[in-house]
């Protein structure tokens, strides 16, 4: 199948995700594209209730590949999270957004993991190691340290 | 033929006050009793209207003279009343027709079907009984189909269920099973009082009730259940991939299905991960 189908076929896809996720939106998320470029979007995670990110506002970038849903897409955050398995410069350690992506995954089923993901790290298979030792050992200053850049960050 | 309408005709006007309606119907049944005088009736009336009189004063005759009979019948058309029909004198199709001859011209249904279903006019607006189970109906619509208002209101009657057989009537009271459950409770009771008016002033009420809440209970739940239907056979045939397409290929182990576009490009089942060994068309009709 050659680029152009591809392309086409990422389209009609991307198009049909957005009616979806405009008509039957998950839970603390939104999403849609930016400036009229239906491959790149912008989505948005509100701070789930009971985690140290409780109230903060989280803006992540979404860019699909021509051969989405193929491919997955590359989803980064764009504000700052106190998290072991997202990095400085936004990038998140899911399985799901690299090996274990399914052309039957959404963006919709990507948020609400992501929204998984800040309630309970994954300190066995960390981006920052830094802040997975803090995880481990002492959970109050990890909670304190997430709250503090939440507030600083996020609010 | 003459003679024959004007008996009739006596007979129907009779039918307004309770008592009258009792004593003409307790005629016929004497008549045939009494082997010897049925026969010189029956002998008599086509010859002169002079008998026809004589006839009816005979009639009249055996009534007063003869009381005990008259209640040895009561006692037994009660007993036999679920086995015999209500109104044998109305056993023939053409008297019930017979007795539509004042039906009122506004009614929604014609006189024939209603007469074929076992219906006879009781003389009051567009008001019928079955000859049978004595079963009332009236406030009859256009569009109305006798058989089926007969089986929905009367499911026990014996001449619905040899006319028509079972099958029909349960399909009846399977379309309305609140109605079927409600009259069947109600039946027993017309079946059992001894008195035929009391049905004849409870079931009018009873009857625009229950006409008054079918149309509803039928139009809103069915609506619903299709769209419903309708939108989750296309959810399950939509390319789960693409979510536009029909599927129409099968992933061999695992049996996921896609559309035609995308199963080239893949080489794990998008729903499970399982590899895929192979791809078989198929074809859903």
């Amino acid at each position: 199948m050659d680029q152009s189908t591809l392309g086409a076929m990422a389209l009609k896809r991307i198009q049909k995700e957005l009616v979806a996720i405009s008509q039957d939106p998950p839970a603390h998320c939104s999403a849609g594209p930016v400036a009229e470029n239906m491959f790149h979007w912008q989505a948005t995670i509100m701070g789930p209730e009971d985690s140290p990110y409780q109230g903060g506002v989280f803006f992540l970038s979404v860019h699909f590949p021509n051969n989405y849903p193929f491919k997955p897409p590359k989803v980064t955050f764009i504000t700052r999270v106190y998290h072991p398995n997202i990095s400085k410069n936004g990038s998140i350690c899911l399985d799901i957004l690299n090996s274990m992506w399914s052309p039957a995954l959404t963006i919709s089923k990507l948020l609400l993991s992501i929204c998984s993901l800040l309630c309970d790290p994954n300190p066995d298979d960390p981006l920052v190691p830094e802040i997975a030792k803090v995880y481990r050992k002492d959970l109050r200053e990890y909670n304190r340290l997430a709250r503090e850049w939440t507030k600083r960050y996020a609010m | 033929m003459f003679s024959p309408a004007d008996l009739f005709r006596a007979a129907v006007f009779s039918m307004g006050p309770e008592s009258r309606a009792r004593d003409s119907v307790r005629g016929p049944e004497l008549s045939h009793r009494e082997d010897g005088s049925g026969r010189t009736q029956e002998q008599d009336k086509p010859h002169c209207p002079c008998n026809h009189v004589l006839g009816q004063d005979c009639l009249d005759g055996q009534i007063l003279g003869q009381l005990r009979p008259l209640s040895e019948e009561e006692e037994s058309s009660g007993a036999a009343f679920l086995g015999e029909p209500a109104f044998p004198e109305m056993d023939s199709e053409d008297l019930r027709l017979a007795s539509f001859y004042d039906w009122p011209s506004t009614a929604g249904i014609q006189p024939e079907p209603l007469a074929a279903a076992g219906f006879f006019h009781t003389g009051q607006q567009d008001k019928v009984r079955c000859f049978f189970c004595y079963g009332g109906l009236q406030s009859w619509e256009r569009g109305d189909d006798p058989w089926t208002e007969h089986a929905r209101w009367f499911p026990r009657c014996q001449f619905l269920l040899r006319s028509k057989g079972r099958d029909f009537v349960e399909r009846i009271q399977t379309y309305t099973p609140l109605l079927g459950s409600w009259d069947q409770r109600e039946e027993p009771e017309d079946a059992v009082s001894a008195t035929p008016s009391a049905p004849a002033h409870g079931s009018p009420e009873l009857l625009r009730s229950r006409r008054e809440t079918q149309p509803e209970d039928v139009s809103e739940p069915g609506a619903k259940d299709v769209q419903e239907q309708l939108r989750q056979l296309q959810e399950e045939r939509r390319c789960k991939v693409c979510l536009d397409r029909a599927v129409s290929i099968v992933f061999v182990p695992c049996g996921h299905f896609v559309c035609t576009e995308c199963a080239p490009n893949l080489q794990l089942c998008p729903i499970c991960r399982v590899p895929i060994c192979s791809c078989v068309r198929t074809f859903l009709s």
